[in-house]
């Protein structure tokens, strides 16, 4: 209630007083007064309820807003990390069989070449030879060359002159083919070279490995795991 | 005139205090709203974050138990390449030989 129509109503109210009975109009004011005064207080108090409920209302719908930020939040990370961790564990899974078959194919590799050591040892060594050695002769187109051995006896194992009289058939080059002294570090076979030492065929064990690596690997496997 | 006056001044101030009562505590319930409120939205917040928890914990249970199969399986699975493969690299042994010799 403004001071203005406070006083406004005091004037009124003061001339209604002179006219009729002063303390029956008084109390006729006073109830109007108050009434007017509880009426306001009712619509002010029920202007809070209003505002109350709607604060509530508001903050529940922040708080439910913030909730399911939060519930969706935890829900996404939990199930990524399951799917990578997953994915982790499978892929380590992967691994361990590409590892386990890895090795069966490396196996298998070195027990050959314990096999190829073995082959030296044995009769059908100076047929291998011959054959390395007419290979590697032929691919440098015949001419003067020297062999080296890996190892010993295989020198006095080979008939390196009927080698090299086929490399001359096949290549149309007059062919000598004498053994080098050098020292071969190997598990086996031949290196060949021109006699200049310009051109050199590795034709030991390793080296044939080497070449062929990849398609040991293909084959190795099908048998192993095919 | 003087003393209706006075009365009724008197009455006009009981009327204001009613009001300032009404507003003094309409701004009570309005702050005791709002305390409520951000009462009530903490808990939606603090039962969101024990329910994301609760989810993570499950869900990392899961990924142990799974990840335990998988690895589980991986190494029976192994162990079968293995045994599968030990009948089978002699002969792999017989042709990768013969390959580098050139049979």
């Amino acid at each position: 209630m403004s001071k203005i129509e406070t006083a406004e109503s005091i004037e009124a109210k003061v001339e209604k007083i002179e006219v009729t009975g002063e303390a029956d109009r008084i109390r006729k004011i006073e109830k109007r007064i108050i009434d007017e005064a509880e009426d306001k207080a009712k619509t002010i108090a029920k202007e809070a309820e209003k505002t109350k409920k709607e604060m509530l209302e508001v903050k529940r719908k922040e708080g439910g807003l913030e909730a399911e930020k939060i519930t969706r939040g935890g829900t996404n990370e939990a199930d990524s990390l399951k799917r990578q961790k997953t994915a982790e564990a499978r892929l380590k899974a992967k691994q361990m069989i590409i590892a386990s078959r890895e090795d069966l194919i490396n196996e298998t590799i070195e027990k050959s070449k314990g096999k190829l050591h073995g082959l030296t040892e044995s009769e059908e060594y100076g047929g291998i030879l011959g054959k390395l050695i007419e290979e590697g002769a032929t691919s440098l187109g015949g001419g003067e060359l020297v062999v080296i051995f890996a190892g010993k006896g295989s020198k006095t194992a080979t008939d390196l002159g009927t080698i090299a009289k086929r490399v001359e058939k096949l290549t149309g080059n007059k062919t000598t083919i004498n053994v080098g002294q050098e020292n071969l570090k190997s598990i086996g076979g031949v290196v060949i070279r021109k006699a200049d030492g310009s051109v050199i065929v590795d034709n030991t064990f390793e080296a044939r490995i080497d070449r062929i690596i990849r398609d040991i690997r293909i084959r190795a496997a099908k048998i192993l795991f095919g | 005139m003087v003393n209706a006056l006075e009365a009724i001044r008197g009455i006009e101030s009981r009327a204001e205090q009613i009001i300032k009562d009404a507003a003094k505590k309409a701004e009570s319930v309005k702050k005791k709203a709002s305390e409520e409120g951000e009462t009530v939205k903490k808990q939606l917040i603090d039962d969101a974050r024990n329910e994301a928890s609760e989810y993570k914990k499950k869900k990392e249970k899961e990924i142990e138990k799974e990840n335990a199969e998988i690895l589980s399986k991986a190494k029976k699975d192994v162990v079968a390449l293995r045994s599968k493969a030990s009948s089978r690299i002699s002969n792999a042994v017989d042709t990768v030989t013969a390959m580098v010799i050139g049979d």
